[in-house]
């Protein structure tokens, strides 16, 4: 029997490890259960779980009937898919017990948080409990190809090579600040680690939002765009502090989808208002791991897949490393920006704008409700960014200033920060990545450190709503 | 009990899967890959076709056993169970070959447009040959996943 020259391996001795693929729920699972009086029940799982060599774990949050049934029966049959060569697999499972607390617990409702996030359905759809089932047979169901054959087992993503780990930190380590360091992040987890695309997002003044500081491999940049804590895949990492990785986007959306209609048509007990999800087409993979520094969150590293099950737990262990990497490089260009001493500008400045009040030109309309900022009627930025600009471009039509320094912006009261933990460095990059995503007509040159300069290119016509 | 309606939705191409029960008890699971209604009125009536390398479900099914038939749309999730009895394998008929075709047509292509799984892929999951039998329903089930699953349809 030759070996298959895909990766994939043929096994003797079907075991759980083995079916790792199966796990990732990116086909839905089958259960049958039976109950006292010999009346079978047969339904879908949105995912079964490998607990360890010997057990498995499902969640099932509409499962009455399934329960009932185990109750007087705890025999179980299951049939889980290969995403990746469609063979079916039937598990033989004896109901062990139900944990509602502890480490399997929590991954499973990672899956059903998930679920719920998806649709806005957070305070309705959440895991009541996680039944343990001891495995005790596992089969192959027959298929064309695998009919003499024999099992062959799918490989998963051994995760990027420890050189390519070794080289993303060396250019983390080598970048001179933030704006360098968060763009190397990025396009090095595209360029080396071989990701399709790759997010920044970082953590707001409040705790309560992240925002896209940079990202690579997407058709637009999104610099500026939002995730809420608990939000999806990036938001619930956030909110967790912890890595969480799906393969089976796709169908988690439709399954979503389909309960929040049920709700909505018995109306029962609400979910919330719809929240907006960030939502790339044809994305199937998704890894969120939290940046943490001194045990604080920073932000979130995310990587995007458009086939299934694309990442393994070994993506999962190399993207914290980088998010660690990066979020104490992070923190340690945020402190040296706070303590640098204004330096003189590394060129002479150009020659200051005219004072007086154009009648043409560029418009930028700022609303003071929230910092929203538009340039010609497009939307910029808001927040701290947007009053950031707001105050740049004041200074810039009262005094003709170009030149300025971190210290004395962070020091503006009209930008609102908090006294502590303030966030300048990474909205002043946020703004300055996103006047150069638009091509604006409005750029901000770093000159030297903690120092910078505002370039502006023609008359400007500032309008506060 | 499987008015117009659900007998259009039984059989325009849903993932059926089958819930059997052996001798000693132990639930069996499977699929089934194409179903036809027989008889829609007072004593409901399905064919199914099962796969003929699932032995242990053609078993439970030839010894008249009780039988669970879930059907779920790929597109919509939109799902039902029907629970009834076996009337045994029924004599292979000329029209279970059209039959399992349409089926595996219309199946796949729902996988096909909804998930984007390659019809090549595919083609590997489809069984060898199929088997038919009858099944008589007693009773009807809500299965879309929410709080509504469960729900027994009068």
């Amino acid at each position: 029997m030759t070996p298959p020259a895909d990766g994939s391996r043929i096994a003797p001795v079907l075991t759980i490890a083995d079916l790792a693929a199966c796990f990732e729920g990116a086909v839905p699972a089958v259960i049958a259960t039976a109950s006292a009086d010999g009346t079978p029940n047969v339904t879908y799982l949105s995912r079964v779980h490998a607990v360890d060599a010997e057990r498995v774990a499902l969640s099932n949050q509409f499962f009455s009937k399934t329960v009932a049934n185990l109750a007087e029966n705890p025999r179980a049959s299951v049939l889980i898919i290969d995403p990746a060569t469609y063979d079916q697999y039937r598990l033989t499972l004896v109901y062990e017990r139900t944990e509602r607390r502890g480490p399997v617990f929590e991954r499973l409702r990672a899956d059903v948080d998930m679920l719920a996030a998806l649709e806005g359905m957070q305070d309705v759809f959440k895991l009541r409990a996680a039944d343990i089932y001891r495995v005790l047979h596992i089969e192959q169901t027959p298929n064309a190809r695998r009919r003499q054959q024999g099992p062959v087992l799918s490989a998963t993503s051994a995760g990027p090579p420890p050189q390519s780990l070794a080289e993303l930190s060396t250019r983390l380590a080598r970048a001179a600040d933030l704006d360098v360091l968060v763009a190397a992040a990025v396009r090095g987890l595209v360029d080396l680690f071989g990701y399709e695309s790759a997010t920044l997002l970082l953590l707001d003044e409040a705790g309560q939002q992240l925002f896209t500081i940079a990202s690579h491999g997407y058709p637009d940049e999104g610099v500026g765009s939002e995730v809420a804590l608990g939000d999806g895949v990036i938001g619930l990492a956030a909110e967790r502090c912890r890595p969480v990785r799906v393969g089976n986007l796709r169908q988690l959306r439709k399954y979503s989808r389909t309960v929040r209609r049920s709700f909505d048509a018995q109306q029962a007990e609400g979910p919330g208002p719809d929240i907006p999800v960030p939502d790339l087409p044809d994305v199937q993979s998704q890894i969120a791991v939290p940046a943490l520094a001194l045990g604080q969150l920073l932000g979130v590293l995310a990587v995007e897949s458009t086939q299934p099950v694309a990442f393994s737990e070994a993506d999962e262990a190399a993207l914290q490393v980088v998010a660690t990497v990066l979020a104490g490089a992070i923190e340690a260009a945020r402190s040296q920006e706070r303590l640098a001493a204004p330096q003189p500008p590394a060129a002479p400045a150009p020659e200051p704008a005219a004072a007086a009040a154009p009648t043409a030109g560029t418009r930028v309309r700022f609303y003071d409700v929230d910092g929203s900022t538009f340039i010609d009627g497009d939307y910029l930025i808001k927040g701290v960014a947007g009053r950031l600009l707001w105050a740049l471009l004041g200074h810039h039509q009262r005094e003709g200033r170009v030149e300025f320094t971190n210290r004395e912006m962070r020091l503006d009261p009209s930008l609102d920060l908090p006294a502590y933990r303030d966030n300048f460095e990474s909205r002043l990059i946020l703004l300055k990545r996103r006047l150069d995503e638009r091509e604006a007509p409005i750029r901000i040159d770093k000159t030297s450190r903690g120092c910078f300069r505002l370039v502006v290119d023609g008359p400007l016509l500032l309008e506060r709503a | 009990m499987l008015d117009d309606e659900t007998t259009a939705f039984l059989q325009t191409g849903c993932a059926l899967i089958v819930g059997t029960v052996g001798p000693d008890g132990a639930p069996h699971a499977g699929r089934a890959w194409g179903l036809d209604v027989v008889d829609g009125g007072s004593s409901p009536t399905v064919r199914l076709l099962l796969d003929v390398d699932d032995e242990r479900t053609l078993d439970h099914v030839a010894e008249l056993g009780a039988v669970a038939i879930t059907a779920t749309s790929v597109r919509t999730l939109h799902s039902m169970q029907l629970k009834g009895r076996s009337l045994g394998l029924a004599d292979p008929d000329v029209g279970d070959e059209a039959l399992l075709e349409r089926y595996v047509d219309q199946f796949f292509t729902d996988i096909t447009e909804t998930d984007g799984t390659g019809l090549d892929l595919l083609a590997t999951f489809r069984p060898f040959g199929q088997v038919p039998c009858l099944v008589e329903v007693h009773e009807r089930f809500v299965q879309t996943p929410g709080p509504g699953a469960g729900a027994r349809v009068r």
